[in-house]
This record gives C-alpha cells, structure tokens and sequence, in this order.
C-alpha cells in the first residue's frame, strides 16, 4: 500500500474510532453529571466575567484553580467591605466550581451575616434604610444557601448552615424553615449528631407539641455522646411544661445529678436563651432558686440573673 | 543450525530497552528542573492564609483547598506541556541526531520503536506526577494536621461539644490527603498520556518540534470544548447542518479532554469511586491503541 493510501486510511480509521467512542462518553459524561462528578461547561457570562485569561486557563481543565483566584479577590472585596464586589466575585467562584459545600458557604456567609450586620451597624445609612440593606442582603444570603444545596444534592453541610442562618436571632429567624433545613441535613444520613441535635432545637423554637419533643428528648438522651447541657435544660423545661412541679430545683436535681451543675448548665441556658430563643418555661424559677440557696443574691454580678439583664441592655443598645 | 527470531511487532524487551533510552535521554534534557518551580508553586500556596474570620469550621481551610488546588492545577499544566513538548521532540531529535537511520537500519519494527518511543514519555510523566504527588500529599498531610489542631482550639474555645468537634476534625481531614486526592492524580496522569499520544500522531505528519507543540496545544485546548461540539451535533433544533457536522468533525478527530475535568469536582471535596474510574481509564486505553495504530499506518512507509 502506498504512503498516500496509508495516510487516508490512517484518517478514516481515526474518524471511525471517533465515531465508536462517541456513544461511550456520552453515558460517562451523562454519568458524570448525574452522580456530580462533573460541572455544567462554563456559561458565556462567566467567561466574559473572568476575561479572556482566566477563561482560556479555566478551559483547559484548570476550573479550580481559577476559582481558587476569584475566591482571593472576593477576600480582598471583603476586607474593603465592597459587598457587591464581593457578591460578584462569589457568584463567579461558585459558577466555576459548583461542587463541594465551602465555596456556596462562604458566599452565603459573607452575605447573610457580613454584609448585613455591615449594613445595619457601618454604613452610616439613615436607621430604615440601613435595615432595609440588611434585610436584602440577608436575603441574598438565603438565597445562595438554597442554590448551593440545590447544586450539591446529598450534602448535609449546606442545609445544616442555611439552618443555623434561618434560626439566627440576629438575622430575621423563620423556624419553621429552619425545621426544614435541618430535616434535610438529616435526611442525607451522612449528618453527624450535633446536627440532630439541632434539628431538634429548631423544632423546639418553632413550638412543636412539648409532648413529642420530651419523648425525642429521652431518646435522645439515652445517647451518652448526646447528654450535652442545651438536651438536659431542654428535657428540664419540658418536664416543667408538662407537669409544673412544686419544686423546681428538684427537678432540677433529677435531670442534672448535682445543684451544682444544675444551676451552672440552667445559668448558662438562662442568658443564652437571649439570642438561641429556646422554651424557658419554669428556668428562670429553678436559676433563682438554686442561686438563692447558694446565697446568690439577683443583684450580684455572679447571679445569671444579673448577667442576662446586663447582656438584654447591651443587645437592646445594639439594636 | 538456530534460526534467528523472527523480527516479530511488540516484542517488550525491545520496547522496555526504546522506553528506557528515551526516559534517559529526556531526563538528561534536564526536564525535571520544572519539579523546582513546582516545590516554590506549592510552598507558595502553603503560604496563604487569607481568613481571619472568627469561626472555627474555616480556621486554616482555605490553606488546604489551596494547596490541593493549586498543586493539582500545577501538575495539569506541567503533565499537559510535558506530554505535548516531550513528544514533539522525540523524532525531530532521533532524525537530528541521526539515532533514527539507526535505528530502522536494524530489525525493529517502526511499531516498537513508536510504542518505546512513547512508553519512554509516559514514564517520564508518570515520574514527575509522583514526585509531585508525594509532595503534595506530604505537605497536605503536614498542614492538614496543624489545621485540625487550630480548629480543635477555636472550637474548644466557642464551648462546642466533642461530637460537634470530632464531625469538623473529621471534615476537615477530608481537605487533606485523601484516596480521592490519589484519584485525581491519577486522571492529571490520564489526560497527559491522551495528549502525549496526540502529540505523537501529529508528530509523524510534521517531524517539526515548533508545529507539533502549537497543533498539540491547540488539539488540546479543542479537546476542552468537546461538550460545545457534541451540543451542536446532538442538538435537534436551532442548529444548521454545517454546524452540526463541524460539530460532528470535532467530537471524532479531536480526543475529549472534558471527561477528566472530574478533576475540578474532586478538588472541590466531591467523593471518587473505583467504578468511577473505569470510565477515564478505558477511555485512555482506546486512545492510546487508537493513536498508536493511527501513527503506525501514517510511519510505517515514511521516508526519512
């Protein structure tokens, strides 16, 4: 066979292994995306957003990395409080490398929680417009938690963050959405137990039946690893709902072991509960009763007493 | 009276003593040089350390995702312009150096000497990438270390139980030296012996260094707009015939280099399995038989 045939022979066979291996990634790719192991191709937007460099660089298999740039520059945005800088850089980060839950995080973050404590306490704005800023960027916040778990199915860290964000006291708190997002942490099954917890708390905020939630809370409880102080004042205020009892301390007593536990963990739950807004009914009683037998009066400074009416002030001054 | 052997294709000794000659005679072209700059790319991305942010789930983080991302963007781009350059030199400098009449003068079969040739690269970028890979993994597993002992800290001091702990020591380990990081390296790997083999076919239609690695690169930045191509081929409305066949011209010439951007996804923290791999892996094998036949048709009645 001459050279010349060769040749031609040479490109039909490359053509024709072209044409075998088409169907085969195309199911790999297919596969791929499915089980999210490869990103949608990059949108012309984010091409144009990136430049010309950046977006030849992200081209040849080099996404992260060009993230990796972008996610600096949004720091550098952030250290200047240029948010809208900042949305924008995270928007292109996120476009770039979808996967993986700390890129959507650290948007939402910079949103939900920087931005906006930015705009209500910094910005000089006049009072309603520098809380109506806050609103909208904690809604802007919101927003990419939901786009983060929705690209990145079966993850439990996202829905686990948009949760803590929705039951923030500080942050427009809507528990029943923070019930969900907690579910749906849980669901995964990969969840690992404070997130449980968690869920539980949120739906303790948002007012479940106290019925159910001290049957959850034993269950719970039965668990040594689960037996953290926030479970146990939780089972003390629900008992409490349930059946008042005559003497709250020994009550108290039953649950924690010792007064002085109890009065430490219930102290702590006390002036917490200032911003984690969780069932109190019948703690404040137990506090100063148990305070009262240590010979804590409610004005002195160790009283916790004292110390969440000191820490009520300071929160009202911040509002 | 013996018979000599008969002077039979893929024979693995003559292909061994052709790979290992050109292993040898890229190494001694002083490539490896290149390992330097990767060490400062890596001590560099080791360096930063860009939040301050008063939560303890991101205290040192971003150091890992660095190193992970810019170390694994490093091999890419090293494993990719090695492949591409270490090839294109192969012939022009065997017919420079007059090594090449020698060695078709003897019984070797231009197969062999295409898979020695090649075998040879593929060594090569298989040394490098595990050099580089013991190096990131050794720094990874070093820092991730100091990043979890960091984090312990500032959780301890936020008051967070030890569940709530041992799930972000845990979490955070995933960031470090994972069986997945192995994966990744493994597809940098597997996309640089589909370029290499590229390289080598265009290598044979123009036996000059300068073109090959021009073609080659653009061969292989083509290869990374596969998905915009088989788009417009498989695309059912909207698209003219002409598009669909330039379409159809390109996801068949041109390998697809999109099914290793899995790359990205694994450095972003997304979980590899074995059964995932088969597919990459298989593909590089049919490239490799695919262009190695295709550069045997087009060498084998070449003059010289």
């Amino acid at each position: 066979m001459k050279a010349r045939h060769r040749n031609l022979l040479a490109v039909v066979v490359l053509a024709a292994g072209g044409l075998l291996r088409l169907p085969a990634e195309q199911a790999i790719t297919a596969r791929f995306r499915e089980e999210g192991l490869l990103s949608a191709p990059l949108e012309i937007g984010i091409k144009e957003r990136i430049g010309q460099n950046s977006s030849a660089i992200a081209l040849a298999g080099l996404r992260t990395l060009v993230a990796t740039f972008t996610h600096l520059q949004a720091t550098e945005a952030f250290t200047a409080c240029d948010w809208p800088e900042v949305e924008k850089l995270m928007e292109t980060t996120v476009q770039l490398s979808p996967r993986g839950p700390y890129y959507w995080d650290m948007g939402a973050w910079h949103m939900a929680y920087n931005a906006s404590s930015w705009y209500r306490m910094d910005s000089g704005l006049p009072p309603l417009r520098a809380k109506a800023e806050a609103h909208r960027w904690i809604e802007k916040g919101r927003n990419f938690y939901v786009r983060g778990i929705a690209n990145n199915p079966g993850d439990w860290q996202l829905p686990s963050l948009y949760g803590q964000l929705l039951s923030d006291a500080r942050r427009e708190p809507d528990d029943k959405a923070a019930v969900e997002a907690f579910r749906k942490a849980v669901a995964t099954g990969k969840a690992p137990p404070h997130i449980h917890r968690q869920r539980f708390f949120a739906e303790a905020r948002a007012g479940a039946d106290p019925k159910e939630m001290l049957a959850a809370v034993s269950s719970l409880l039965a668990k040594q690893g689960n037996r953290v102080p926030t479970l146990l004042c939780l089972r003390y205020t629900l008992e409490y709902q349930l059946h008042e009892p005559e003497d709250p301390a020994a009550l108290a007593l039953e649950i924690f072991g010792s007064e002085e536990k109890a009065l430490r963990n219930l102290g702590e739950y006390h002036v917490n509960n200032l911003l984690d807004r969780m069932p109190e009914r019948g703690v404040e009683a137990a506090v100063r009763l148990l305070e009262r037998r240590r010979g804590i009066s409610p004005e002195d400074d160790k009283s916790f007493i004292r110390q969440k009416e000191k820490d009520g002030e300071r929160l009202a001054l911040d509002h | 009276m013996s018979r000599p052997a008969p002077n039979r294709p893929l024979d693995p000794r003559r292909i061994g003593v052709i790979a290992m000659h050109t292993f040898t005679q890229l190494v001694r072209m002083k490539v490896f040089y290149f390992l330097g700059i990767f060490a400062l790319i890596l001590l560099a991305s080791n360096l930063f350390n860009i939040q301050g942010l008063d939560r303890a789930d991101l205290e040192g983080v971003d150091v890992l995702r660095s190193i992970r991302s810019w170390s694994l963007g490093t091999m890419t781009l090293f494993s990719v312009v090695l492949g591409i350059v270490a090839t294109a030199l192969l012939l022009p400098k065997d017919v420079e150096d007059r090594t090449l009449y020698t060695i078709l003068a003897k019984p070797v079969p231009r197969l062999d000497y295409l898979v020695g040739k090649l075998g040879g690269v593929i060594l090569l970028l298989f040394a490098s990438l595990l050099v580089m890979d013991l190096l990131m993994s050794g720094v990874l597993a070093l820092r991730s270390h100091l990043v979890v002992e960091a984090q312990e800290a500032a959780a301890l001091k936020a008051g967070w139980p030890k569940d709530q702990i041992e799930s972000l020591r845990l979490e955070t380990l995933r960031q470090g030296t994972t069986w997945d990081l192995q994966g990744a390296v493994l597809l940098v790997f597997l996309r640089s012996v589909v370029v290499s083999s590229s390289a080598l076919m265009l290598s044979i239609i123009s036996t000059s260094t300068l073109f090959t690695t021009i073609t080659g690169f653009i061969v292989y930045f083509i290869g990374n707009f596969q998905e915009t191509a088989r788009a417009a081929y498989f695309s059912k409305d909207g698209t003219g015939p002409l598009e669909r066949l330039a379409g159809l011209v390109v996801a068949t010439f041109f390998p697809n280099f999109q099914l290793y951007n899995v790359v990205d996804d694994l450095i972003a923290g997304t979980t590899l399995t074995l059964k995932d791999l088969s597919g990459p892996l298989g593909m590089t094998a049919f490239y490799l038989v695919l262009h190695l036949f295709v550069s045997w048709l087009m060498f084998s009645k070449k003059e010289f």
